[in-house]
Formats: structure tokens, C-alpha cells, sequence
């Protein structure tokens, strides 16, 4: 009995002597962390440079166009799914989990798409598919012309509340 | 230990705390968040869902392309502090340090701060202790409350690492009051006190103990602390021979919390001590009946039922008990013998690995419900505690590399394909550009324009003026000259055609003197058309060169992405090399420490198996002498 007290007692009581031993074994296993953290850090470089040749070959700068979504905290309006169409043609339908629209509503923003376009003039069009005020189901376009010059062209678009009319309200800004 | 994973998630919570502080507005009654940097908004999406690896990669790329305009530091706080969630130390540390070095930038005192506060948290989490307190103690008043009540638990856990038990003792004032931070550091500290040698130091544990048990708080947190503290107490006072002050402590511990089955079992000791071994079987009986068979407490309760009965002379009960024991314990070994057999295989691999293939995963708790419900029944505590889950995140980590290089994998051949197509479209536009006929006309044109040039060199020199007339003018003046001529046929007639004459005088002359008059304006305004045809034809000889110069270093631009993908090509086939290599070291050391606390766990039930074989041959022995 005394065996199982002492045991108990040094379980309960000995949570300083862990840190001490955490921190042995800490060193003891660091080699395998650290080669674990260099694998990581070599991905994460690599992923970027993958990511730069991608965009640097697919979107050059003289035809890219990117299109990103916010959403503001308070909005009357719970995202569902959005369309996004350009020139009148379907370039993403993208449906929204419940922790991108956590993200979206603590300030992230989503890039929808990255795509190219000849200069001159295009039509977008956005569509937000979700829930209104009152739970009624909602879906609203807007829609905007945009020139297209010889730099890359990055559209927010954004869905803000507009609580004199309890509505919510959805902006297309382009960024310079 | 238990404080680490702590931190991780309060990591996030203070990282995000300053990033939206920063970024967004705050109203009265709601906040609207303001996009500075779409690449920052980004990569804050992914922070925000713990997608910690693509929340870098966004940063990196926005970096490259200069794509983050505003002057403030977020993103470079918000890059040191992904680097940290991610566990990439060393990039973080580095990250915070360039930030805090950089003299030129006006630094606000909340992002200095909180710069100070995770590049001290990382030298802590290093095990640099000295250099976490020089970064904690350089931090002013620009915390957020969260993360200042954190570095006050890091500087206590610092001073009991030195064994400065005062200034470890002090930091406990400046907590606010209903912080759980306060009373995990009073924890820590008192049961660093209750382990000196100083009388003095031992009691005043024990004080902060009491305080700590005697916690009326609502919340989860700090009702675990308070069973914890009523545990450790009463096994203090069940050690000293106190067995009713040690009740009272077991009395005030939850009956479902995580200590309840040690409780439990210590309320049966206490009882057992005083011999009131009627009383001690109550608890160890609830606790035998209880569907935790594997929990340790349990399976002494299991061998303590006969040892009380056996002190109450009722020994054909306590013969019945050791028989129950041993069954569970014999039960208990053969489960364990087939989950060692079921860690071996590779089930036990499979089953820790999630299956949603590019997740990327933040944590491997959702690891235990994947697993067999038998190998968690035993092994529970193992499986939840921070050094399993650690080395579970990192194997789940490596998968995900693995499928991100996979995907790279598959991708290259796609853009060695589009690099061949690019090529042949560009080659073919080209060529069909530059064989336009209308290309030519360049050449035609910019002949055309010199001529004109030097036509209008030599009117400005003769200032012939009628040269600048314009055609209605010319046609006028040529059937000027005509009347002219017919004039000289009609002179022998003997019509007097003075009158006639004279209004030609008139009209030859007007014509004449309103081009001369005119011939400034008409001058500049025919150079100034010279000047803008000039500039339209250098106009087109631009573009023609532009279009000369792609023509030229196209191939050459081609040949740097054919370059850049094979390099790539190589890297990622080496690095996915290394990573397999590393799963399958990760994939060993994960089953063996299951093996290795499996062994333990099992080597605990030998020993109950043992001596209560031991204690029911006894009891037969002694039976067969009364007989």
C-alpha cells in the first residue's frame, strides 16, 4: 500500500520534476524533430517556388486576373455557395464549410480565382447563394465591367451589412 | 507537461488577437473588417483555419511578388507567428529578431510587444530560459490581457526552473483574478515548494494548495486544478497518518472528473487504515464494478476487495475476489497480448492516418477516434498526452507533405506540357505577325514621312507660299490661269474686256494675297501634322521592335522555365525520398512507444496477477490448516 501511495503521491504532486524530464527527453528526441523541422521548412521553400513557377507560367502578369471574396462580421446573410461568371461564362462555383465562413468573418479573405484575360473590357458577375435575413433563402447578383490592361487585375468582392435596410449589401472593388 | 499544449492553443489565440486588432476597425457595437493586403487577407483565411503550412506559403509568395503594400508589420508578426504554430523554430525566431533589429521601422509598442512575446516564447519553447526572460522582461504595457497573463506563467515557470521560488511566488500577484493562467502557475509552484527540503517552503505549498482546492470556480479548467490540488493533499495527510483530514480532501474532489477513480481508491486506504475495512470495500467496490477495467486505480481496487475482506475473517469471500481478480487480470493480459499483436501489424498504421488525403492537419486528436476502441480503452492516457500527440502530429504532418510533393509530382509533367504549347502558340503567332503584309507598310510609311519632311524643309526655305495651298485653292488658281490664257486669245477682238480683266486682276489677287497672309498658320499647322505622323510611325517602330525583341528572347525565356521545372523536378523527387524515409522512421517510433507503454501497462497487471495468485494460495493454505 505504501508502494501505491508514494506512487500516487509523486504522480499528483511531481509536476515541476516533469518539466526537468520533458526537457531531457527533449534533447534526447530533438535530432529526429530537427530533421522533421528542416523537412518542413525545405517543403515549405519548395512549395513556394512551385507556386511562383506555376503563377509565372499559367497568369503572366499582362493577363492575369484574380478574383478574392471578404466577408464582413455582422452581415445579414449567411454565405451558402458563390458562382462566379466572366464574360457571361461560369469560371468557379465554390461551396463554403462552416470554418471558411468562421475564417471569412474573423477578416480572412478568399482567393476564388486566378485566371487570364486580353486586355480591353470584360464583364464579371458574381452570384451569392445562402440565407437571408430571417432564414429565407437568398441568392443576389452583381455585376461589373472591367478593363483589363497590360497589369495584373485583382477584384475584391465583397458582401457587407447594410443594417439601415437589413439587408445585405454586395460591392465589387478593384484593387490598383 | 500538460501546459504545452496550453500555450499552443493560446498561441493562436494571441497571434490572432493582434492580427485582427490590426486589421479591422473597432465600432461600438460591431467590427468591420478593413482589407489592407488581399495576399495578408489570404493567408490570414488559412491562420484562421489552422492551415498553418498554406497561411506561409501565401505569405512567401505575396513576399516575392512584392504583393504586401501597407507599412505597418503585421505580416512579418503574422509570418513569425504561423512559423511558430507550424513548429519551424528556427524561421521564426529568425523572422521576430529581423523585425525587432530593423531601426528604420517605427514599430508601434503593441506589434514590439508582441513581437518580444512570441520570439520569447519560441527561446522557451527551445529551452533557452535565460533568453526567453531577457525577451519577457523587455516587453512595456502593449500585451493584449491574454497574452500578458501568459508571460507571466512562462516567467513563473522560468524563476521555478532557477529555483527562485520568490520572484516565481511574485508573479502570482500580478495575474488578474479569474485567470486559470494564476492558477496553473500556483500549481506549479506549489508543488516545486512541497519537494524542498525547508520546512518553511513545504508548508507554504501546501497553503497554496489549499487555496488552490478550496477554489469555488465555475470553470473546467480550474476545477481540474482544484481535484488535482485535493488529490495531492490528501495523499500527503494519507501518507502522514492524517486518514480523516485526507477524507476530507478526497471528499471535495468530483465524482466524475479525471481523478474520481484515484479517489476513490484513496478513500478506500483511508478507511483501511483506521480499520474500518467494511467502509474501505464501499468505494473499491464502486470502483470494481466500474466500466474502466484498464485504469490502474481500478485494478488495484480489484486485489484491495479480499485484502479488506480477509481483515474482516471473511474469507470465503475474499477467496471469491482473488478468483475475480484473477479473472480480470487474466482477461486484462490476453487483451493486451492481442493489442500488442494488433500494434505490430499494419492496421495500427492505417488506422493513424485520417484518410482525408491534402488535409493538413493541426492536431492528432481526432487520431484517437480512429483508433481500435480496445487500444484506447488501455492506453487512453498515453494516447492524450502531449508526447503521443506530438509525435502522432508530426507523422501526420509528414503525410501531408507527402501528398503536397505527390501533387507537385503529378503537376510537372502537366507544366512541361503547357511550357511545349506555350512555345508552339507563341512561335506560330509570331511568325504570323511578323509575315503581316502590313508590317511593310511601316517601311513605306517612315519613306513616306522623310520625303514629306524634306518637301515641307524646302517650301519653309523659298517660302513659296502657294506650295501650302489648299485644293479647292489650287483648282481655283488653275482656272485663274485659264482665264488667263483666254484673256491673251480675246485681246485682238476689238470687245472691250477691261472689266472682265480687272475683276480677274481682283479675284488673282485676293486668292494670292489671302495664302500668303495665312502661310504662318498654315505652316505651323503642317508641321505640327508632321510632328504627330512622326511620332505615329516612332509609335510603330517601337512596337515592331518590341515585337522583334520577344521574337528573340522568347526562346530564351522558355528555356529559363525549362530550366526551373527540372530543378524543381529534382528537388521534389529528393525531398520525397527523404520523406518517405522519415515516415516509415516515424512510423516505427510511434509503435514503439506504443509497445513500450503497452509493456508497462501490462508488466502492472503481472504484478497485480502475481501477488493476488500469491494471496489466494496463502488464503488456501491457511483454509486447508483450519480444515
Amino acid at each position: 500500500m505504501k508502494v501505491f501511495i508514494a506512487f500516487f503521491l509523486f504522480y499528483s504532486i511531481a509536476f515541476s520534476n516533469i518539466v526537468s524530464a520533458e526537457g531531457e527527453k527533449a534533447a534526447a528526441e530533438q535530432g529526429v524533430h530537427q530533421s522533421i523541422e528542416s523537412l518542413k521548412n525545405e517543403v515549405i521553400e519548395l512549395n513556394r517556388d512551385l507556386f511562383i513557377l506555376e503563377e509565372d507560367l499559367l497568369f503572366s502578369a499582362n493577363t492575369q486576373v484574380s478574383v478574392f471574396l471578404s466577408l464582413d462580421v455582422d452581415v445579414l446573410f449567411k454565405l451558402d455557395s458563390v458562382q462566379l461568371k466572366l464574360d457571361d461564362k461560369v469560371v468557379s462555383n465554390y461551396l463554403y464549410t462552416e470554418r471558411e465562413i468562421k475564417a471569412l468573418k474573423r477578416g480572412g479573405v478568399q482567393k476564388l480565382y486566378i485566371g487570364n484575360l486580353t486586355s480591353g473590357e470584360h464583364e464579371l458577375t458574381a452570384f451569392f447563394i445562402g440565407k437571408g435575413p430571417s432564414n429565407r433563402d437568398f441568392k443576389r447578383a452583381t455585376s461589373k465591367t472591367i478593363e483589363k490592361s497590360d497589369y495584373a487585375k485583382y477584384i475584391e468582392l465583397k458582401i457587407v451589412g447594410d443594417s439601415s435596410k437589413e439587408q445585405p449589401d454586395f460591392e465589387v472593388k478593384v484593387w490598383e | 507537461m500538460w501546459y504545452r499544449n496550453f500555450i499552443k492553443v493560446l498561441l493562436a489565440v494571441s497571434v490572432i488577437s493582434v492580427c485582427v486588432y490590426c486589421s479591422s476597425a473597432r465600432g461600438e457595437d460591431k467590427i468591420e473588417h478593413q482589407v489592407k493586403d488581399l495576399s495578408y487577407g489570404v493567408s490570414l483565411y488559412n491562420y484562421f483555419q489552422q492551415k498553418y503550412f498554406s497561411a506561409i506559403t501565401e505569405l512567401l509568395v505575396a513576399d516575392h511578388y512584392q504583393r504586401i503594400k501597407s507599412a505597418d508589420n503585421n505580416p512579418a508578426l503574422l509570418l513569425g507567428g504561423l512559423y511558430l504554430s507550424y513548429d519551424l523554430h528556427k524561421q521564426s525566431s529568425e523572422t521576430f529578431q529581423r523585425l525587432l533589429k530593423n531601426e528604420k521601422l517605427e514599430m508601434p509598442v503593441a506589434i514590439r510587444d508582441q513581437a518580444l512575446f512570441l520570439l520569447g516564447k519560441n527561446h522557451y519553447q527551445n529551452g533557452l530560459f535565460p533568453q526567453a526572460e531577457s525577451e519577457f522582461i523587455n516587453i512595456k504595457d502593449g500585451l493584449p490581457l491574454e497574452s500578458e497573463e501568459e508571460r507571466l506563467f512562462l516567467m513563473n515557470a522560468i524563476f521555478l526552473q532557477n529555483d527562485d521560488f520568490v520572484q516565481a511566488q511574485k508573479t502570482l500577484d500580478f495575474f488578474s483574478s479569474e485567470s486559470v493562467w494564476r492558477d496553473y502557475a500556483k500549481f506549479n509552484t506549489a508543488s516545486r515548494l512541497i519537494q524542498q527540503a525547508e520546512e518553511e517552503k513545504i508548508i507554504l505549498g501546501f497553503d497554496m494548495l489549499d487555496e488552490l482546492g478550496s477554489n469555488d470556480s465555475q470553470y473546467i479548467e480550474n476545477r481540474i486544478l482544484k481535484d488535482k490540488a485535493n488529490l495531492a493533499l490528501a495523499y500527503v495527510a494519507l501518507r502522514d497518518g492524517d486518514s480523516e483530514r485526507s477524507i476530507d480532501y478526497f471528499n471535495k474532489i468530483r465524482l466524475k472528473g479525471i481523478e474520481t477513480n484515484k479517489a476513490l481508491l484513496g478513500v478506500g486506504w483511508a478507511r483501511y487504515r483506521e480499520d474500518e475495512f467494511k467502509e474501505a470495500v464501499i468505494p473499491w467496490m464502486h470502483l470494481a464494478s466500474s466500466q474502466t477495467e484498464s485504469d490502474l486505480a481500478v485494478q488495484e481496487a480489484f486485489i484491495s476487495i479480499p485484502y479488506a475482506f480477509e481483515k474482516l475473517e471473511l474469507k470465503d469471500q475474499a477467496l471469491h475476489h482473488y478468483g475475480l481478480a484473477l479473472d480480470s487480470y487474466k482477461f486484462q493480459l490476453d487483451e493486451t497480448q492481442q493489442l500488442v499483436g494488433f500494434i505490430k501489424s499494419p492496421e495500427f498504421i492505417e488506422q493513424l492516418n485520417p484518410g482525408s488525403l491534402g488535409k493538413e492537419i493541426t492536431s492528432a486528436v481526432n487520431v484517437i477516434k480512429n483508433l481500435d476502441p480496445l487500444l484506447t480503452q488501455y492506453l487512453l492516457p498515453f494516447l492524450s498526452s502531449n508526447v503521443f500527440q506530438t509525435e502522432a502530429k508530426s507523422y501526420l504532418e509528414l503525410l501531408h507533405l507527402r501528398y503536397m510533393l505527390n501533387h507537385w509530382q503529378n503537376n510537372v509533367p502537366a507544366l512541361q506540357m503547357i511550357l511545349r504549347e506555350k512555345r508552339k502558340t507563341y512561335k506560330n503567332k509570331l511568325s504570323q505577325t511578323m509575315g503581316d503584309e502590313s508590317l511593310n507598310k511601316v517601311e513605306v510609311l517612315t519613306r513616306k514621312s522623310r520625303a514629306l519632311a524634306n518637301r515641307v524643309k524646302q517650301i519653309e526655305q523659298s517660302e513659296d507660299a502657294l506650295k501650302l495651298a489648299t485644293v479647292d485653292e489650287v483648282k481655283q488658281i488653275e482656272l485663274l490661269e485659264k482665264s488667263d490664257k483666254r484673256f491673251e486669245k480675246l485681246k485682238n477682238l476689238d470687245e472691250d474686256i477691261s472689266d472682265s480683266k480687272n475683276r480677274y486682276r481682283l479675284l488673282k489677287g485676293r486668292l494670292i494675297w489671302d495664302i500668303e497672309t495665312d502661310y504662318p498658320a498654315r505652316m505651323w499647322a503642317v508641321k505640327r501634322q508632321l510632328q504627330q505622323l512622326n511620332a505615329a510611325i516612332f509609335d510603330m517602330n517601337k512596337s515592331m521592335k518590341s515585337l522583334e525583341r520577344a521574337w528573340k528572347t522568347a526562346p530564351s525565356d522558355f528555356n529559363g522555365f525549362d530550366a526551373r521545372i527540372a530543378n524543381k523536378d529534382k528537388q521534389i523527387k529528393s525531398l520525397k525520398q527523404r520523406i518517405d524515409q522519415s515516415i516509415i522512421s516515424q512510423e516505427k517510433y510511434l509503435r514503439m512507444m506504443a509497445l513500450e507503454e503497452l509493456r508497462l501497462h501490462r508488466n502492472q497487471i503481472k504484478l497485480y496477477h502475481d501477488r493476488a495468485l500469491y494471496a489466494k494460495a496463502r488464503l488456501y493454505d491457511s483454509l486447508m490448516e483450519r480444515h
